[in-house]
């Protein structure tokens, strides 16, 4: 076997390892590289940025724990800058996890703003099954597309919260958070086509970059009006909010991992163009 | 009669009240009525889901090979639902029960992906052809436009990359969506219609 | 009657559409012949894959990926999940078919048993061991599939139906394992991964179409055929509204759309 074969054939365990220390090594010691800030990033402190005493958020957390190494991020900072601005935040999930997803968030936003008073400032209504269904309903009423209970079980007409929030139409904004099925494909119709871009409302999207080619006709089309796309608009929103966390530290050994992506195309196709002039010779 | 007749002539009522509600109001609050009914035979799939899996794994603690496994599983099973129920999905145990085990697990498991995507892309991004070329050059300024690197390296790359993806990709992700939704709703119609049956089990 | 706004044209498009399967159905039931249906090569992946695990002895793996009973996708892959099965209850070869999905579990075993006992070969079929739930969510899944793929060493892979991040995962453990993967999904997003990794991918319609080929139904050809009528009407629509658009107003056959 010719070197040119080998090298083609390369056990992937090599490839591995060296994608395992280039990661570890941005995450050790991170190089700073600088992160310029998008145009959804920009809209979408400006969206947020805009709430007022009172105005409501309600942010749909439709992913579990693995998409949230994507999402959370930016999630949790457009959550600081509406609670910074004395907004509230109301939350559902599509999916299962996403409801321990929600309870995160809010632990750390308690932390980060103390006075914060659950079922006034903040509810978590918890993972609702029925995907589209749901949206549908809670676009009627919440309380019933509910069963009139929060994700702890507890009575939702309680809360001084759900007095304003009789409808998801009574929302200022609507984020989704979308890893898969349920989440943006759902929202897209039943409530940003259906309701918010009829009256003028923003509906924001953050998702898992895997997500973007999927969600790329809805963006074009303004079906969705703010798109915070993957780890970076993560880092974008850290740096715009002024609170640095993973997402920021991540994009590094984002750099460093494509950079790795790029030096071994080159090697397959070297190796690649070689062992055709190889045979050719032959 | 009962396996095939009866979930036959629910799913005609059902499809067709789904059809004509998105048009007929009265026939909407009747539709109103089916949904409550989906979300709660929904929460109950889960129930047969986790008898199928006890099953499985309770056989397979016959088994030494397995048996560190589906006991694992058992215990991670039953002690979740034990745990919810005496705690909610609030209390400090379930809390630090669900960080310390789902949290990295699955964002160990979705790491993988950037190993698997890196051999692959390895394997596959070759200029065997005008096409494959074509594909591998988007391919590296797709990449490049969502890292700083890409910028700081030139800043025609986040350009290029972001008119390859909103331009290029939307239109083609335009014409599958279309195919796919078109595909789906006759797939959908055959069902109400009763035309397609294989969801009852199959056979003749 | 009153009908809600802008949801007229979409129920009479669909009307049409179940009109127009009925009445091919009518005409194909008549003797009448239907137009020629092109065969894809990703279906004859299909019994090359099983026919080569046949041969090394060795199992075919089927998943349907993450989506319910009221996914097309899943609709769509029992069509296949029942071809497998027939095939592998023929050769007796070994078939694991995978649920991620409580409710779809259920249907899936109904499928396999039944294609199973028709053919006369109940005693291959194992209760527990062909159709298996293993887990819900996406990520305990691919991993739970990865395992047994690994485990069992299948020769073959049949991933047809709604996937999404897990994709990238078990195809490459299918194509470590040197085995013959033919994938379908209607999720755009996944489908350079599968593409990437598999030996054929049955791309968004392709997918749905891929139960009219795979049946000697004539309902499933009809279906196939009316799908072809409604996208040349859509193609025609897209070109004349690009058209209006650019050289006009397309405000009118908007209106008309969302009448």
């Amino acid at each position: 076997m010719s070197f040119w074969e080998k090298l083609s054939k390369m056990d992937n365990r090599i490839i591995y390892t060296a994608l395992l220390v280039i990661m570890i090594w941005a995450l050790i010691w991170p190089m700073g590289l600088p992160i310029q800030i998008g145009t959804s990033a920009k809209a979408a402190y400006e969206t947020f940025d805009s709430f007022e005493s009172g105005d409501i958020l309600y942010v749909s957390f439709d992913y579990d724990s693995a998409g949230a190494t994507d999402i959370q991020s930016s999630i949790e900072a457009c959550m600081r800058l509406v609670l910074k601005n004395g907004g509230r935040v109301v939350s559902g999930a599509l999916w299962p996890i996403g409801a321990q997803q929600a309870n995160y968030a809010f632990k750390k936003m308690q932390e980060e703003y103390p006075h914060l008073v659950e079922g006034v400032d903040f509810l978590n209504l918890g993972y609702k099954p029925g995907g589209q269904m749901y949206i549908e309903k809670a676009m009627d009423s919440l309380i019933e597309a509910c069963a009139n209970v929060d994700n702890e079980g507890r009575n939702l007409s309680q809360f001084p919260i759900m007095k304003d929030l009789v409808t998801l139409k009574d929302a200022k904004v609507v984020i989704c958070g979308n890893h898969g099925s349920p989440g943006a494909s759902e929202w897209v119709p039943m409530y940003a086509t259906a309701y918010a871009i009829p009256n003028n409302k923003p509906f924001v999207v953050a998702a898992s970059a895997v997500n973007a080619t999927i969600n790329a006709p809805f963006i074009q089309s303004g079906q969705i009006t703010v798109y915070l796309n993957g780890i970076r608009a993560g880092a974008e929103m850290e740096l715009l909010t002024e609170k640095k966390g993973t997402a920021v530290s991540g994009m590094d050994a984002q750099s460093l991992s494509h950079i790795l992506v790029f030096v071994l195309m080159i090697l397959g196709n070297v190796s690649y163009f070689m062992q055709k002039r190889e045979s050719r010779k032959q | 009669m009962y396996r095939r007749t009866i979930p036959f002539i629910i799913s005609i009522v059902i499809g067709l009240s789904y059809i004509l509600s998105g048009a007929l109001p009265e026939i909407s609050a009747w539709k109103n009525l089916l949904d409550k009914w989906f979300q709660i035979s929904t929460a109950f799939a889960v129930l047969i889901g986790a008898i199928s899996l006890s099953m499985v794994h309770f056989r397979n603690l016959r088994r030494p090979e397995r048996l560190i496994y589906s006991t694992t599983l058992i215990i991670a099973l039953y002690g979740t639902v034990v745990l919810g129920l005496i705690q909610t999905s609030k209390g400090e145990l379930y809390q630090t029960w669900y960080n310390m085990t789902i949290v990295p697990l699955e964002a160990a498991i979705l790491s993988q992906i950037a190993f698997y995507i890196t051999t692959a892309a390895f394997r596959v991004l070759r200029m065997r052809s005008l096409e494959a070329s074509l594909m591998l050059i988007a391919a590296v300024f797709v990449m490049f436009y969502n890292v700083p690197v890409g910028a700081a390296v030139w800043q025609g790359i986040p350009v290029i990359g972001k008119w390859l993806m909103d331009i290029p990709n939307t239109a083609a992700m335009r014409a599958i969506t279309m195919g796919a939704a078109l595909g789906a709703s006759a797939t959908a119609i055959r069902v109400f219609l009763g035309l397609e049956r294989s969801y009852l089990g199959g056979g003749e | 009657m009153p009908i809600f706004e802008g949801q007229l044209i979409t129920m009479i498009a669909q009307l049409i559409l179940a009109a127009t399967i009925f009445a091919l159905l009518r005409r194909s039931r008549s003797g009448e012949r239907l137009p020629k249906i092109r065969r894809l090569a990703g279906l004859d992946a299909i019994d090359e894959a099983i026919g080569r695990a046949t041969e090394m002895g060795r199992p075919t793996i089927f998943g349907n990926g993450s989506g319910g009973l009221n996914s097309a996708q899943t609709i769509a892959s029992f069509s296949v999940l029942e071809y497998a099965a027939r095939s592998c209850a023929r050769y007796d070869t070994q078939l694991i078919a995978v649920s991620y999905v409580a409710s779809v579990y259920p249907v899936m075993e109904a499928i396999v048993r039944t294609s199973y006992l028709e053919l006369g070969k109940g005693d291959s079929y194992d209760p527990v061991n062909t159709v298996r739930f293993i887990a819900s969510g996406w990520g305990a899944s691919a991993s739970a599939l990865q395992g047994t793929m690994r485990r069992e060493r299948v020769a073959a892979c049949l991933f047809m139906g709604s996937y999404y991040a897990e994709t990238t995962m078990i195809t490459e453990v299918g194509a470590n394992l040197g085995a013959i993967q033919v994938a379908g999904t209607a999720n755009t997003a996944q489908l350079p991964f599968m593409i990437s990794s598999c030996d054929y991918t049955l791309i968004g319609e392709e997918f749905y179409a891929a139960g009219a080929y795979l049946s000697k139904d004539d309902v499933q050809k009809v279906n196939l055929v009316a799908l072809d009528y409604a996208k040349a009407i859509t193609v025609i629509v897209i070109i004349i509204g690009a058209l209006l658009a650019t050289f006009g107003d397309a405000s009118h056959l908007k209106n008309f759309l969302n009448y």
